[in-house]
């Protein structure tokens, strides 16, 4: 299988009231074809802006993509005109947004909200397209999917409109899909649901899939490869089974020892990342995780470390100590 | 929807009673006796005096002698039987040919005024709104807030004194029905219609930029985008709409304080509406007029309110199926 999509020092930036936010500070990575991608990290790390920045819909003003390439099949998407990407949002490349609840229109129908994206990029008639989001609607798992057509957004249930608008992004059969927190704000049985249906349609249609998420056993379970990522950069990737047996990152690190685990035996309160992320618009000039790393020296402190491998592997670490640090101690400490 | 108009409707009872204590109240504690008034007048014109017992003669004719709460209840009455309260003790027309010949005056020129202003608020709106703070949105708001500002009797007045002055010409001064003289219907109706739009739709302009610019920020917006939808598509199909709800209700709010204006304008254009008839009664202390014809602005108010609720769950499936 051939690359998809190649991120090339991708970086956006917003404008504050404190000053110049770097949201996206250099971030680089590629995705194969049919692959799932994981690109994990807390609130405000960038990772919806980078998802965002890649279908050129960051808000200007405030924001700004300033650099970096974007290649997708072999296109530069930041060269090509708004026309020229139009075409390819929704088409080639579709997006499933956080908020159910939100994301659809309210006064409009579930139908026409589904009938447009096929009229507009596969030239569907009218009649067409109906036929077209019943068939969405029945593969997503939505019963009766004729007669719903004519529904509005608040006739369903959170669950059944993100299973709309998972019927919506794969439309056009897109290349790939971007799910930026897509089962977040869902139940927990729901979103297991959500995430087998993402993951099952996927692979019948050879979508490529960035699940973007705080939540790392959907990462776990799910992606092939996981980037980690802090204050706007990938501190850390590898394949899944490498970043949760042995993270090489400290903040990897602290955010794994900060998730419950049902196979470690837990008498302690769990562990947690002291601190608070940073203020992006005003970084130290070292490793930004430096506030927070209980590892920090004056290194560290003076200079940002690549994202790098000592032994040459494809997994790869921003952190000069990382090939210190073992497999993961499953057993907790005392907080 | 039958049962939500009909409960709506039923809301509207207590509202009018409210009213019409109230319009009924004030009109008793005001200076002045009409008895007195009417003999004044004949006695000028006629060149005579009047006697005492010619004024308790007429009090007790025009039924001002007796209890208030008797007053109230006549005057109530009439209104539900389709009298509404009678006749006028100036010219002794009935009141229900009073209404029937003024109402639809002040109705015309409230449509014109709001279709004015909705086929020109809501475009420059939605162009403000995508063109927020560059200089197309700061002359749309510069207008808006001097259309504000200004008092419209002012700006009638201005107008009047142009026209007579810079170009020798003034509206006709009489009025002519649509159906019978269109033209010179038009010639005279244009003006305030016109004045009193600068005004709302300087409102609705604002209320149309500031609701566009919540809805373009909203999800779904995003989400059209992220579709691939060209920006009339996001704008004509996702967004307007959504704008439509808080325009309808806020934009039918204000039609209150349109009715205000249209009754000075009708005074100042000689337009024979309800504010003009309002107007003359009172200042002849007709008050079989000003209270029925107030009622009648109350109802119409009413009526509006009805009208927006029911636009409104046109535009929002949410309230049409709850």
């Amino acid at each position: 299988m051939g690359t998809l999509l190649e991120v090339r020092d991708l970086r956006t930036e917003f404008n504050s009231e404190g000053g110049i936010v770097k949201a996206v500070d250099g971030v680089s990575y590629d995705l194969q074809e049919g692959e799932t991608l994981g690109l994990v990290g807390e609130s405000g790390c960038g990772k919806s802006v980078s998802a965002l920045s890649l279908l050129r819909l960051i808000p200007n003003p405030p924001g700004r993509i300033v650099g970096g390439e974007v290649i997708f099949e072999g296109q530069d998407l930041m060269k090509l005109t708004e026309r020229q990407m139009r075409s390819i949002r929704g088409n080639k490349i579709a997006m499933i947004f956080q908020e159910p609840m939100t994301s659809l229109n309210p006064v409009l129908t579930i139908g026409r909200q589904l009938t447009e994206t096929v009229e507009l990029h596969m030239g569907y008639s009218p009649e067409a397209a109906v036929r077209r989001s019943v068939e969405l609607l029945e593969m997503v798992g939505i019963p009766d999917a004729r007669s719903r057509l004519s529904n509005y957004p608040h006739q369903f249930s959170g669950g059944m409109r993100q299973r709309v608008m998972i019927a919506i992004a794969l439309s056009c059969t897109p290349r790939l899909l971007l799910a930026d927190e897509a089962t977040t704000a869902l139940d927990v049985t729901i979103q297991a649901q959500i995430l087998e249906l993402i993951k099952n349609l996927s692979t019948e249609l050879g979508t490529a899939v960035i699940i973007i998420t705080h939540n790392l056993g959907v990462v776990a379970r799910y992606a092939d490869r996981v980037n980690v990522m802090y204050a706007g950069k990938i501190i850390e990737r590898g394949t899944a089974d490498e970043i949760y047996e042995t993270p090489k990152h400290p903040y990897t690190r602290g955010l794994l020892g900060s998730v419950p685990r049902l196979d470690v035996d837990r008498e302690d309160r769990l562990a947690s990342i002291e601190g608070m992320p940073p203020d992006l618009d005003r970084l130290p000039p070292g490793c930004s995780f430096v506030p927070r790393c209980p590892h920090a020296d004056d290194h560290c402190r003076a200079e940002m470390p690549p994202l790098s491998s000592k032994d040459g592997t494809e997994h790869v670490y921003a952190c000069w100590k990382g090939h210190e640090f073992g497999p993961l101690e499953l057993v907790q400490t005392q907080a | 929807m039958q049962k939500y108009i009909a409960r709506r409707v039923l809301l509207f009872i207590p509202t009018l009673l409210l009213a019409s204590v109230l319009i009924f109240g004030i009109l008793r504690v005001l200076p002045g006796d009409v008895a007195l008034a009417i003999l004044g007048q004949e006695a000028v014109e006629g060149g005579g005096g009047y006697t005492e017992t010619q004024i308790r003669e007429l009090r007790e004719e025009l039924g001002l002698n007796d209890p208030l709460p008797i007053q109230y209840a006549k005057w109530a009455w009439s209104m539900v039987n389709g009298e509404f309260g009678g006749e006028s003790i100036r010219s002794t027309e009935p009141l229900s040919s009073i209404i029937a010949r003024r109402l639809p005056v002040t109705l015309q020129l409230t449509v014109y005024t709001v279709l004015l202003s909705i086929i020109v608020a809501v475009p420059l709106g939605v162009f403000s709104a995508l063109y927020q703070d560059k200089w197309p949105d700061y002359v749309l708001r510069m207008g808006a807030i001097l259309g504000q500002s200004m008092p419209n009797f002012w700006i009638a007045l201005l107008l009047l004194l142009f026209m007579v002055t810079q170009i020798g010409w003034s509206p006709p001064l009489g009025y002519s029905n649509i159906w019978v003289d269109p033209f010179h219907h038009l010639q005279i109706m244009i003006w305030p219609a016109l004045i009193l739009a600068w005004r709302f739709s300087a409102y609705m302009t604002r209320i149309t930029r500031s609701g566009m610019l919540e809805v373009l920020a909203q999800d779904y917006v995003r989400t059209a985008k992220a579709k691939g939808l060209g920006q009339q598509l996001v704008v004509r199909r996702h967004s307007l709409p959504n704008v439509l709800i808080p325009v309808i209700t806020l934009g039918g709010l204000e039609v209150s304080t349109l009715l205000g204006g249209t009754v000075i304008l009708e005074n100042l254009f000689g337009i024979p509406g309800l504010g003009q008839a309002i107007v003359e009664a009172a200042v002849g202390r007709d008050f079989p007029v000003v209270q029925s014809l107030a009622m009648m602005l109350v109802f119409f108010m009413l009526g509006l309110n009805l009208v927006v609720d029911i636009a409104y769950s046109y535009v929002d499936p949410r309230v049409r199926y709850s």
